[in-house]
């Protein structure tokens, strides 16, 4: 909310003995007078949750519309949003776009779920004993270096044409970035923390439990944000050679058969997914823990 | 009774990369009876900090020996807690969260712990803060928790290394005042780390003057300065800036002597928490 009147910032500075006087009597010569009628509105516009989270994509949708509807390219290369969306309200009626989605999302869940299951303690192992991190830390980067579709071949292989082979895939692009990300995450903690702890009777288990792992927090939703990332990017990418069905695997049908529109479809519900994932699952988390704690700088706040 | 002794203490680094020796303490002797403020006041890079960090159980000692109410320390421990220059709170726990931390570790009841968590922060001058965290505090009001952390805990020392360095001029008076009242009024045993003079007299019973590295006690100096202290009665007092002066002097002949015997290795405590 905008405040229009009344002197608002008086903050959390005033300790009884007022750590901050200069500040409030800095604040008290500025005279406050309500904004203007436009400022106010447009104000009200840009802070309003809907507006930022779809205005960036209205100039967006629109040039995508313009380019469309210009006719610079034949209607089997380049669809307009109209027909993405009609195509998308299709395919919801036959119920072909809820059946794959289902499927791909059950394939992300499943990759995901044993990602971090596995990368997190092992990051974490990797980070407190120095030794095992000696020992892990070539062989980490040279897995990292085999990009996750380059394993498609021997894992259809292994596992055939299945949601294990798919699985394997995503874990596999969650896990090496999420170990890399936690050992930064511990090396960043504050040794000062972990000191403090210490001299406040916390042993080694609870020092991990209440200072390692809360410090390392802002690296690993970094990690976990970037796997994810990954996981998603790799799950189409294995859907598309592997799959029988899923979102990629529908683009890429759509392709054989020249369905340009259910191809735009599949991009758009490809990256509107990975934003409400964001938006509905991610960003709340940082909110409420390192932006809370002051740990990261929120992108949104004024710092 | 001395809470705290420390005897013929000695510290060598070795350089890992050229594998020279820098001796960071010679021989450092000195106690802190119960009840006392002492002060370790020495030029920068005189190894102030490492003996505080050996006191802490951070840094281990080459020789001699630290005790802690007639017990050896090893490891750190609760019975000495540490303000950190950084102040080193927790951030993702509230103020309320940071004070009782410590109680929590010895697993005093939920209740007792946030009442006594309180009556510190009260103590400190952050009541009505308990909900907010050390991100939303001003620098003064952080070290003000890091003080009430500690003494919640009720340790036998309560270790201070440099507190005030980072905070403003005007902030620092100020702290240091409150630090004193605190000081009269619990009558905790501390033992301060500072470089600057006139907060070591304004605060301590004895400074300990500390020489340039390899660093020994060069002079305890007793300080007669009645309290309650104020920095108004302070500034005026001639035994204040007789004392500081005294020091100051101290410390200047050292300086010389230090300068004709030529650099003595990297200008550092050592102990790498020096930074803020």
């Amino acid at each position: 909310m905008v405040p229009l009147t009344g002197n608002t910032g008086t903050g959390h500075d005033g300790t009884g003995r007022s750590d901050g006087t200069a500040r409030a009597s800095g604040a008290a010569r500025t005279v406050r007078r309500p904004a203007p009628l436009h400022r106010r509105v447009r104000l009200r516009l840009t802070r309003s949750p809907a507006f930022r989270t779809l205005g960036p994509f209205v100039p967006v949708v629109a040039l995508w519309w313009a380019l469309a509807e210009s006719g610079l390219f034949p209607q089997s290369f380049f669809v307009g949003p109209d027909r993405v969306v009609l195509e998308f309200l299709d395919l919801i009626r036959k119920g072909v776009l809820p059946g794959y989605l289902g499927d791909s999302l059950e394939r992300l869940a499943y990759g995901v779920g044993f990602g971090l299951l596995i990368g997190l303690p092992m990051g974490f192992l990797t980070a407190m004993f120095w030794r095992l991190r000696k020992a892990v830390w070539p062989i980490l980067l040279f897995f990292q270096a085999i990009a996750d579709i380059a394993w498609l071949p021997i894992v259809i292989v292994w596992f055939g044409f299945s949601l294990t082979a798919v699985t394997f895939v995503i874990v596999y692009t969650i896990v090496f970035p999420l170990m890399l990300s936690v050992v930064a995450g511990v090396e960043q903690v504050p040794k000062e923390l972990i000191r403090a702890a210490r001299s406040l009777g916390a042993g080694r288990v609870r020092v991990f439990f209440e200072v390692i792992l809360p410090g390392a927090l802002p690296s690993v939703a970094t990690g976990v944000r970037t796997g994810l990332g990954y996981g998603w990017r790799a799950l189409v990418a294995a859907e598309i050679i592997v799959g029988t069905s899923g979102i990629g695997f529908m683009m890429f049908d759509a392709r054989r058969v020249g369905d340009v529109s259910q191809v735009f479809l599949g991009m758009v519900v490809l990256g509107v997914l990975w934003y409400m994932l964001d938006a509905l699952v991610l960003a709340p988390f940082e909110r409420a823990t390192v932006e809370r704690w002051g740990m990261v700088r929120s992108m949104e706040g004024d710092g | 009774m001395t809470a705290l002794v420390i005897e013929n203490l000695e510290k060598v680094y070795t350089d890992t990369y050229t594998g020279d020796e820098v001796v960071a303490i010679g021989d450092v002797s000195f106690g802190v009876e119960q009840g006392e403020f002492v002060s370790v006041l020495g030029p920068s890079g005189c190894g102030k900090t490492t003996v505080l960090n050996t006191v802490a159980g951070f840094v281990r000692p080459t020789s001699g020996t630290v005790s802690v109410d007639g017990r050896e320390v090893g490891a750190p421990g609760p019975d000495r807690g540490v303000v950190f220059q950084g102040h080193a709170l927790f951030p993702w726990k509230t103020v309320l969260g940071n004070v009782v931390f410590g109680l929590r570790m010895k697993g005093v009841k939920r209740r007792e712990r946030e009442e006594r968590g309180r009556e510190y922060l009260e103590l400190v001058g952050l009541a009505g803060f308990e909900n907010r965290y050390p991100h939303e505090l001003s620098g003064g009001m952080r070290q003000r928790l890091g003080v009430a952390r500690v003494l919640a805990n009720e340790p036998a020392v309560m270790l201070m290394d440099e507190p005030f360095a980072s905070i403003d001029a005007q902030t620092r008076r100020r702290l240091q005042e409150d630090l004193t009242r605190i000081f009269e009024e619990r009558r905790p045993t501390v033992f301060f780390v500072t470089h600057d003079i006139d907060e070591a007299v304004f605060l301590s019973d004895r400074v300990v003057v500390l020489s340039q590295r390899p660093s020994t006690v060069q002079e305890i100096v007793t300080v007669d300065l009645p309290r309650p202290r104020s920095w108004r009665t302070a500034v005026d007092d001639p035994g204040f800036r007789e004392t500081v002066a005294r020091i100051n002097g101290l410390l200047a002949v050292d300086a010389d002597r230090g300068q004709e015997s030529g650099d003595r290795g990297p200008g550092d405590d050592g102990g790498g928490t020096d930074a803020g």
